[in-house]
């Protein structure tokens, strides 16, 4: 038969183990939300780069856009900072396709009508959704030149 | 809260000398022992689950904003950053709240016991100089009663004593 002692330590081994659990969980939330930040902030921040050089492209401010989904990439990776070069589930933050990664975060680049059109993909990475959105020259210059 | 001279005699763990250094004989007078403890646990595991609680709720935000905001601009970034600002401050709240929820405590084991301490001080001085009942009662929900009753019984004790030896005849 258990003596009171043992229940008291089984009560506080409960106690420790729950609080532990929680801790831990917890920890693993927030460095999930931090990633899906990262991925977020990573989508944002190639919107507005790509949509500011089609901008200065179609003014003139800027020679030539970039002609492929790679040459895209090489283009938003220089204007952005080096934080958000890697994915949150490591590799690269920008690959080659027009789904994303959703194990790393890794946002997608599809370039097409010779780099004029650009479509960045948010992956469904953890508990983010999954979100496209493309830039279309012709629209950018209309929004941007009423 | 406070233990009186009667709850010494109970045995909270019956032990023996063999099974003494056991792990489940580690707390011997858990009534004794644990009265703090209990209060020590419980604020701790209060704070932890309501930090916890809080940071979680926080979180599910944080998914929504992420999830729900159609524009890719970076001004979505901001509800985020406040999100986040929010969780760091939950998070040093439940710590502060916990940190003085322990010093709270702490003063008040510190009363219940340097007060008794100061008495018994006193007690056991009076009884050098002969004093036997004139000993001070504890407060209520004051620590070391038990130590001071048996003090109170000890003057008692000698008191009775000194009376029958002074009853004897002398031949």
């Amino acid at each position: 038969m258990q003596n009171p002692s043992t229940k008291k330590l089984i009560g506080l081994g409960l106690c420790f183990s729950l609080s532990v659990v929680f801790v831990i969980e917890t920890s693993r939330q927030v460095q999930m939300r931090l990633g899906m930040v990262q991925t977020h902030i990573a989508y944002t921040e190639a919107y507005r780069i790509s949509r500011d050089m089609l901008v200065q492209h179609s003014v003139g401010a800027q020679e030539q856009a970039p002609e492929s989904s790679g040459a895209w990439i090489s283009r938003i990776k220089t204007n952005t900072n080096d934080s958000i070069h890697l994915a949150p589930g490591g590799g690269p933050a920008f690959i080659l396709n027009n789904q994303g990664n959703s194990l790393t975060g890794a946002i997608g680049v599809t370039a097409t009508n010779y780099g004029r059109d650009l479509i960045l993909t948010r992956p469904a990475f953890y508990k983010l959704s999954s979100q496209s959105t493309t830039i279309r020259q012709v629209e950018v210059v209309t929004q941007a030149v009423p | 809260m406070s233990a009186t001279h009667d709850d010494f005699d109970d045995d909270d763990a019956e032990s023996t000398p063999g099974d003494r250094r056991q792990l489940k004989n580690f707390f011997v007078k858990p009534r004794y022992q644990l009265q703090y403890v209990n209060w020590f646990i419980f604020g701790a595991f209060a704070s932890l689950v309501t930090t916890v609680g809080l940071i979680h709720y926080r979180l599910r935000d944080v998914d929504h904003l992420l999830n729900s905001s159609a524009d890719a601009t970076a001004t979505s970034q901001i509800p985020v950053y406040h999100a986040f600002s929010d969780i760091t401050m939950i998070a040093l709240a439940g710590f502060v709240v916990f940190t003085l929820f322990a010093c709270g405590l702490a003063i008040l084991i510190n009363h219940r016991v340097s007060g008794p301490m100061i008495a018994l001080v006193a007690c056991l001085e009076g009884l050098k100089q002969g004093k036997y009942t004139d000993i001070r009662p504890l407060r209520n929900n004051d620590e070391l009663t038990p130590i001071h009753d048996a003090i109170a019984d000890l003057g008692r004790h000698l008191r009775a004593q000194q009376g029958t030896d002074h009853a004897e005849p002398v031949d």
